[in-house]
C-alpha cells in the first residue's frame, strides 16, 4: 500500500465513524437509542437492511467462490424476493401494530415468557458468535496478505465499531451503513472496471464472458434436484426462502433495521427494495469474480493464494518440489492460454467441429493445472498439517493488490472495512437491544429510568464489542467464510422461524408445547449438522417444520394432561 | 420467571388490512424475480 492508498483509506473509514458519532449525538431515550427514534426514511432503511447482510465476507468470499466453483452459490438468493414480500404482508404489520423493541417481544404477548426467552437466548448464541466472525473475517484476510497484525487489526475495527455504535446508537448505526454502502458500491464497480481494463486488448467483455462459461464459471442455475446438493434452484428456492424468512423476519440484527423506519410504508419500501435489488447485486459481486478469473487465464495465477502457507513451504523440508511445481503451473497456464485463444477464434469463425474440439483442449489444460495445485496443496499440508487449504477468501483481495491502482487498493479496502463494520455494528446494536430488552429489563430490573436503560445500553454494547473482539482472536480455519457465516445462521434460523410461523398461525398451540416442540427441534438440528450429509440450506426448512411438528402434536397432548390451560389468542 | 399477567391481543394476518396499492409492488418484487430466473437460465444455456 502507498500513501494514496492509505490516504483514501484513513479518510473513509475515520470520515464514517466521526459522521457516525455526530449523527448519533443527540440521542437521549431508549427508542432514541435502539431504534433511532423510529425516524429513518425507507432509502436508509433500505441500504441500512443491505448493509447488515452484505458483510466484508461477502465482498471477499462470493469472487473467490466463482474462482473456484462458478457461480451457483447465487441461487440461494432465489428465495429472498419471496421472503421479502411475506415478511412485508404478515409480520410487518404486528411488529408496528405493537411497537416493539423487538421480535422476541411479541413471543411473550402470544405464548409466554420461556417461549419468548428462548428464542432471544438461540438469537444471542448464534449472532454473538457470528459477531466475532464478522470482524476476524476480513482481518485475517488482510493480515495475510498485506502483513497486518491480526491482533491489531481485529482491535482497530473492533473499536472503532464500538466507538460509533455505542455513542450514537441504532441512529448512527443506519446512518454510517447508507455512507458505507456508497463505499462500498464504488469500490466495487471501479475493481470491474479494472479487470475488464486489465484484459488484453484483443479480449471484450463478451469474449471473457464466454471463456468464463466454457469453464464451467457461469453455472448460474441448476434445475436438478439432490438433496445433498447445496447449490440448485430448489435448495435457492425452498431453503433460501425459509433462511430470508427467518433472518429478515426474526433475527434481530434485521428486525431492528425497519423497526427504525418512520412509518409502515418506509419499512416495507426498504424491504422491498432489498428484494428488488439483493440478487442484481450479488449477480455483480459473482460476475465480478468470473472476469478475475478470465483475467487469471491471461495472468499466470499464484499456485496458491494464501501466500503465507506458500512462503513457508518454500523454505520447508519440500521447497525444492515446490518450486519445481511452482514452474510447471506457469508452464501449464502459458499453454491453456493458447488453447483458449484458439476456442475464442473458433467461436469467432463459427467454426463447430474447432470449437468442440478447442473447448476438450482447454478442458484438459485446465485439468492439468488443478492437478499440479492439488499436488503443491499436499506439499504446503505435508510442510504445515494445520493449514487451512482453501485459498477461496484471499483471491479476490489478492488481485485487488497485486492489479490495481494506486488509490484504487486503498478505496477497495476501505469498502472491505466498510462492510465488516457496518454488519458488526447492527449486530452489537441488535444484541444490546436483545439484552437490555428481553433480558435486563424484562427478567432482571423492570423497574428502572430511561437514563438507567440507557445506560446500561451503552455498556452492554461496549461489553458485546469486546466479546466479538475476543471471539475473533480466537477463530480460525473455517474454508469459505461466507458458507460459514450462513451455515452458523441455519443451525438456529429454522427453529426459530418455526416459533414465529406457529406465533402467527397456529392459534391452538400453547407456551409450553411450544418451548419444548421447539428444543426438540433444534436438538434434532444439531444432531443434523453433526451426522449428515443432508445440504445445510435444508436444515431451515427441516428445523421449521419440526418445530412446528413438535409443538401441534404436544399441544393437544399437554393440553389434555392438563398441564396448559390457556390458548394464548 | 414470572408468568405475565395479561396478554395483548394479537393482530392476526387474518385482520391485516388489504394489500390494496401495495399489491402492484408485491408483484413486481415477484415478477423481477421469475424474470431473473428466466434470464439466469438463457445465461447459463448460453455461455455453458
Amino acid at each position: 500500500m502507498r500513501t494514496l492508498d492509505w490516504l483514501v483509506l484513513v479518510l473513509s473509514v475515520v470520515g464514517i465513524v466521526v459522521y457516525g458519532v455526530w449523527k448519533g449525538r443527540a440521542t437521549r431515550s431508549m427508542e432514541g437509542y435502539l431504534l433511532a427514534g423510529r425516524s429513518l426514511p425507507w432509502y436508509a432503511v433500505a441500504l441500512s437492511i443491505m448493509a447488515t447482510q452484505a458483510s466484508a465476507i461477502t465482498f471477499l468470499s462470493a469472487p473467490g467462490q466463482t474462482f473456484v466453483d462458478g457461480m451457483r452459490y447465487i441461487q440461494t438468493y432465489l428465495g429472498l424476493p419471496i421472503a421479502m414480500v411475506v415478511i412485508s404482508v404478515t409480520i410487518l404489520p404486528v411488529y408496528h401494530r405493537l411497537k416493539v423493541f423487538t421480535a422476541y417481544e411479541f413471543l411473550e404477548s402470544r405464548f409466554d415468557l420461556k417461549t419468548r426467552a428462548l428464542a432471544a437466548f438461540l438469537f444471542l448464541i448464534q449472532r454473538g458468535l457470528a459477531a466475532g466472525l464478522t470482524i476476524f473475517a476480513p482481518a485475517l484476510i488482510l493480515s495475510a496478505i498485506l502483513g497486518w497484525n491480526l491482533t491489531y487489526t481485529n482491535l482497530i475495527v473492533g473499536v472503532l465499531v464500538i466507538v460509533y455504535t455505542t455513542l450514537g446508537g441504532s441512529r448512527a448505526v443506519s446512518w454510517t451503513q447508507f455512507q458505507q454502502m456508497l463505499v462500498i458500491t464504488v469500490g466495487m464497480i471501479a475493481a470491474f472496471f479494472t479487470v475488464l481494463h486489465l484484459l488484453p486488448d484483443s479480449v471484450s467483455l463478451l469474449d471473457a464472458t464466454r471463456v468464463a462459461g466454457s469453464m464451467g464459471r457461469l453455472n448460474v442455475i441448476d434445475f436438478d434436484f439432490d438433496i445433498t446438493n447445496r447449490y440448485n434452484i430448489w435448495t435457492g428456492l425452498i431453503g433460501g426462502c425459509f433462511l430470508a424468512l427467518s433472518y429478515f423476519g426474526t433475527d434481530q440484527s434485521q428486525v431492528q433495521r425497519y423497526l427504525g423506519a418512520r412509518s409502515l410504508g418506509d419499512s416495507r419500501k426498504g424491504l422491498l427494495f432489498n428484494g428488488l435489488m439483493k440478487i442484481p447485486m450479488q449477480f455483480f459481486i459473482f460476475f465480478l469474480g468470473a472476469m478475475v478469473f478470465v483475467f487469471y487465464q491471461y495472468t499466470p495465477p499464484p499456485i496458491f493464494f494464501n501466500q503465507q502457507p506458500l512462503e513457508a513451504a518454500r523454505s520447508g523440508a519440500e521447497g525444492d518440489r515446490l518450486l519445481a511445481l511452482e514452474g510447471s503451473y506457469v508452464g501449464a497456464s502459458e499453454a491453456k492460454r493458447i488453447e483458449i485463444d484458439s476456442l475464442l477464434a473458433a467461436i469467432d469463425a463459427g467454426d463447430a467441429g474447432a470449437e468442440t474440439l478447442a473447448r476438450e483442449r482447454v478442458t484438459a489444460a485446465d485439468g492439468e493445472m488443478s492437478r499440479i495445485r492439488s499436488e503443491a496443496i499436499e506439499v504446503l499440508q505435508a510442510n504445515d498439517p494445520d493449514m487451512d487449504p482453501s485459498d477461496t477468501n484471499y483471491v479476490f483481495l489478492v488481485f485487488v493488490v497485486d492489479y490495481l491502482p494506486v488509490g484504487l487498493v486503498g478505496l477497495l479496502i476501505a469498502a472491505i472495512l466498510c462492510a465488516s463494520m457496518s454488519s458488526t455494528s447492527s449486530e452489537l446494536n441488535a444484541l444490546t437491544s436483545t439484552t437490555v430488552i428481553d433480558i435486563y429489563k424484562r427478567m432482571i430490573k423492570p423497574e428502572a429510568s430511561e437514563r438507567h436503560y440507557l445506560m446500561v445500553s451503552k455498556i452492554l454494547t461496549v461489553m458485546w464489542g469486546a466479546w466479538a473482539i475476543t471471539f475473533a482472536q480466537y477463530a480460525s480455519r473455517l474454508g469459505s467464510l461466507i458458507e460459514a457465516v450462513n451455515i452458523l445462521g441455519s443451525l438456529f434460523y429454522g427453529t426459530i422461524l418455526g416459533i414465529f410461523v406457529l406465533a402467527f398461525y397456529g392459534k391452538r398451540v400453547s407456551g409450553t408445547a411450544m418451548f419444548v416442540g421447539a428444543i426438540g427441534a433444534e436438538v434434532v438440528v444439531l444432531g443434523l449438522f453433526s451426522f449428515s450429509d443432508i445440504a445445510w440450506l435444508w436444515w431451515n426448512v427441516i428445523g421449521c417444520a419440526l418445530c412446528m411438528g413438535f409443538a401441534l402434536l404436544l399441544s393437544p397432548i399437554l393440553k389434555s394432561l392438563g398441564g396448559e390451560t390457556r390458548d394464548a389468542t | 420467571m414470572a408468568e405475565p399477567e395479561e396478554h395483548e391481543a394479537i393482530e392476526t394476518p387474518e385482520e391485516t388490512p388489504p394489500l390494496g396499492r401495495w399489491s402492484r409492488m408485491y408483484f413486481l418484487v415477484i415478477g423481477v424475480l421469475l424474470v431473473e430466473i428466466l434470464l439466469f437460465f438463457v445465461f447459463t444455456k448460453v455461455f455453458e
